[in-house]
């Protein structure tokens, strides 16, 4: 593998590392769809 | 003779309002109570449920409830407020003044530091959620109330650390009728709020005083705001608000939420009162002249009665007494009252109603509404008509009318659907898609010419690129949607399309309000299943939810369009069409399933308020688009992006790690492979489309680009069109999102949560087989 390759290969880790922290944290502060709109302004109108 | 013999555009007087128990008394909390006049407006086109005017606003009555109000039809409808006292300057009250109402340096002042605590209660419709936005700006901590499914929103108000304003749901009465007025009743009673904001619908002074007295009782310090006070004054009316704070014994301060005028001095009042806990100056709201002083002695005998034991209880004494009159079983369980004691009341309230020849639920409402008449008639000026009531009656005359309504309701939908699936949303989309192709195209050079690894290229051009590309690519469309469904929401037509639906969703057991959850399930379902907390019957809620996965929501439509472009080019219109009403049919058919089974039973009666329209506000709706288009954006980079990476993965290697040559020696055929074979009478059998439809558990946009990946474009030759037809009605009606199962198991609980997954992947498995089959012959 040439150095490209490795860096591309860092690169997708950090994105999946990334998302998996998105979906933890944005489910903890109601930030996405968990189903409880109690959390979040964004799915439900007022 | 009955309400229902009433005709149309005829004014009647109540003389007796039948029925009993909890809708009883929300009729008489809604205003019907002896002595009022209504007139009849119109039938909903199928000639049930019927809309009134009562005390300036529309209420929605069905037939078989309006026979048990007996009315004596009047020949010309009274002019409210025509004996209108000669207007006197009135001086403040210094109700909310400082040193005004106490001297300066006396009161009772809560310790500094304390955080004042307020519960900002009010009517539905009354702008109670733009005052609490414009109270607290983004300080707010959305939760829930412990032990129900009720929302609950607090915050700080902006610029005062030391604040804390609860949202409580919007209420009619403090009687048991929903969860929200219970909840709200808790809270004030248990919580103890150092004040209450009060908030009132200036156009609809009468019936929004009616809580206004109920929560006087509560003997809390409360500030009233008086608010859409801009649209009185621009039809013409005016209030004296200095006489009225006489009058209520509480500060009352004229605001716009809207126009967020008047919210400074609100703030500075709800500060002040709750600083110095200056509860509402006592007044004695029974008449002791009025009808023989019957209600007013009756209350005053019960109230020293039961002191003793609603001190104990820790309730405001005369709050009690009026329950215990009104007989609110929570209230008697509250108190404990001895055998003797109870003994004396039951005596008490009969010699009342004997005396003032009503039954004590309306005498008590009937006592509460002639105060509000004093009040109102020394007050307020009544507006006339004002432009935007004008303006909603010529409207319903179109979409509410006996031979439009429905008629419009088809147009209207078809013509949403046409604008987001054919108009905007496509043209859009196709921008988008052009967009996503070149960016993928360059992607897939610059990693050739740079020689990157095939593997790790694969990965990037033919797992991330396709796959999220896909998905983002039905953006536009699903912003678009969403769009329409709130601007009718919003607007106040759906309560429309309830009023006329009513009829038509009792044949499969549920009543008019179960159409709002239903048609915003076509949005997403999670919201949809949550528009269900308003709902008063727990038998209709459960429904409703229950049907709500029927409803194909907008995450589908990835499904949708990928199956159309390659099997039904052309007919995108009519298969989308198609499956929306197949969607429907089934929950219909579903409804009745239930309806004979587990749901036995009628509807609750149906008893809703019709607002006027109105265009909802740019800033929200742009709000409410930009929430769902980040959503769907997280998610797009998120959850679907590593479903994307995972399925490439799996699909590309074999358990030991080796890359595969052909996809069917992969760890995911293997695993999918053992599911397969269920799916064969559907024609659904290949293990990369079941593969598919497992990750649509995640998201639903996630099968496209499951998909994409797996069959690399060949999906053309893969299946057959009935095999097409089948995956698309399978996709159309199996397991909802697990954010949606995870929205039915708060509302719900576990149990039903699982039996909506089994059950709703039975019901597509059937279905898919017999489009399967259906195809198979044709």
């Amino acid at each position: 593998m040439s150095r490209l390759d490795i860096i591309l290969v860092i690169l997708i880790v950090l994105s999946v590392l990334l998302a998996v922290r998105q979906i933890i944290r944005s489910r903890k502060n109601g930030n996405s769809c968990c189903g409880d709109c109690s959390k979040c302004s964004g799915c439900r109108k007022e | 003779m009955n309400l229902k013999e009433l005709e149309i555009g005829k004014s009647a007087s109540v003389l007796e309002v039948g029925g009993e128990g909890a809708l009883r008394q929300h009729f008489l909390d809604m205003g019907i109570i002896p002595g009022a006049e209504v007139k009849v407006v119109k039938y909903a086109p199928m000639g049930d449920p019927m809309e009134l005017q009562i005390r300036g606003y529309e209420l929605t009555l069905r037939i078989a409830d309006a026979e048990k109000i007996m009315v004596e039809p009047v020949e010309t409808s009274s002019a409210v407020h025509s004996d209108i006292r000669k207007k006197r300057k009135t001086e403040h009250p210094g109700l909310g003044e400082g040193g005004k109402f106490h001297p300066k340096g006396s009161g009772n002042p809560l310790p500094d530091g304390t955080v004042m605590k307020f519960a900002l209660v009010g009517n539905q419709n009354c702008g109670k959620t733009t005052l609490f936005n414009r109270l607290t700006g983004s300080n707010q901590h959305v939760g829930n109330f412990p032990g129900v499914t009720v929302d609950r929103k607090d915050g700080e108000i902006t610029g005062h650390h030391d604040t804390l304003v609860t949202d409580l749901p919007g209420i009619y009465s403090m009687s048991p009728y929903s969860s929200e007025e219970i909840v709200s009743r808790n809270f004030v009673l248990d919580e103890k709020p150092h004040a209450i904001i009060n908030i009132v619908d200036a156009t609809n002074i009468e019936r929004n005083l009616y809580l206004t007295m109920q929560l006087l009782e509560m003997d809390i310090p409360m500030v009233v705001a008086l608010n859409m006070m801009d649209e009185l004054t621009a039809n013409g009316g005016s209030v004296d608000v200095n006489a009225m704070e006489k009058m209520l014994g509480v500060p009352v301060v004229p605001i716009s939420a809207a126009k967020n005028s008047g919210v400074d001095e609100l703030i500075d009042h709800a500060i002040h009162i709750a600083h110095y806990q200056e509860r509402p100056v006592e007044q004695d709201y029974c008449d002791a002249t009025e009808n023989g002083g019957a209600v007013h002695r009756c209350l005053h005998a019960i109230s020293h009665l039961i002191d003793d034991h609603a001190k104990a209880a820790g309730l405001p004494v005369r709050f009690a007494a009026s329950k215990v009159i009104e007989g609110d079983p929570l209230v008697l369980k509250q108190l404990s009252l001895e055998q003797n004691e109870t003994e004396m009341v039951e005596h008490i309230v009969l010699q009342m109603e004997k005396e003032r020849k009503l039954d004590r639920s309306a005498a008590i409402a009937d006592m509460r509404f002639s105060y509000i008449h004093r009040v109102c008639r020394d007050t307020v000026i009544r507006p006339h008509e004002s432009k935007e009531h004008i303006r909603s009656r010529h409207i319903d005359k179109i979409l509410t009318g006996k031979y439009t309504a429905i008629p419009a309701f088809i147009l209207i939908m078809a013509l949403v659907f046409f604008l987001t699936f054919n108009v905007i949303g496509a043209w859009m989309q196709s921008l988008l898609e052009s967009g996503i192709d070149k960016l993928t195209a360059a992607a897939d050079r610059g990693l050739a010419s740079a020689g990157v690894n095939d593997v790790i290229h694969g990965l990037i051009i033919d797992g991330i690129f396709t796959g999220v590309g896909s998905v983002l690519s039905f953006l536009p469309i699903i912003v678009t949607l969403f769009f329409f469904l709130s601007l009718l929401e919003d607007s106040g037509y759906i309560a429309r399309v309830a009023f006329f639906m009513d009829k038509l969703l009792r044949k499969i057991g549920l009543s008019g309000r179960s159409i709002v959850p239903l048609l915003i399930g076509f949005g997403c379902t999670v919201p949809a299943v949550m528009s269900t907390r308003t709902m008063p019957s727990e038998r209709d809620r459960k429904m409703t939810i229950l049907l709500t996965p029927f409803m194909s929501c907008t995450a589908k439509l990835p499904i949708y369009g990928f199956f159309v472009s390659v099997f039904f080019p052309g007919r995108g219109a009519f298969i989308m069409t198609g499956l929306y009403l197949l969607g429907i049919v089934t929950g219909i058919l579903a409804a009745l399933l239930y309806r004979n089974t587990k749901f036995r039973g009628d509807a609750v009666p149906f008893v809703m308020e019709l607002p006027n329209y109105r265009l909802p506000g740019f800033i929200n709706v742009a709000r409410l688009l930009w929430d769902k288009a980040k959503d769907f954006l997280q998610r797009a980079f998120s959850v679907i992006l590593i479903a994307t990476i995972v399925v490439w993965f799996l699909q590309s290697f074999d358990f030991r790690l080796n890359i595969v040559t052909d996809s069917k020696d992969s760890m995911l055929a293997a695993f999918a492979g053992m599911i397969a074979p269920l799916m064969k009478p559907a024609g659904l059998a290949d293990w990369r489309i079941v593969t598919a439809l497992i990750s649509g558990f995640m998201a639903k946009e996630s099968v496209v680009s499951t998909l994409e990946i797996l069959f690399a474009g060949g999906v053309a030759d893969a299946l057959t069109t009935s095999g097409a037809a089948a995956l698309l009605v399978f996709s159309l009606l199996y397991t909802p999102c697990v954010a949606a199962i995870a929205a039915i198991k708060r509302e719900l609980g576990k149990k039903w949560a699982l039996f909506v997954v089994v059950w709703q992947c039975i019901v597509a498995w059937a279905a898919a087989t017999i489009v399967n089959l259906i195809g198979q012959l044709l």
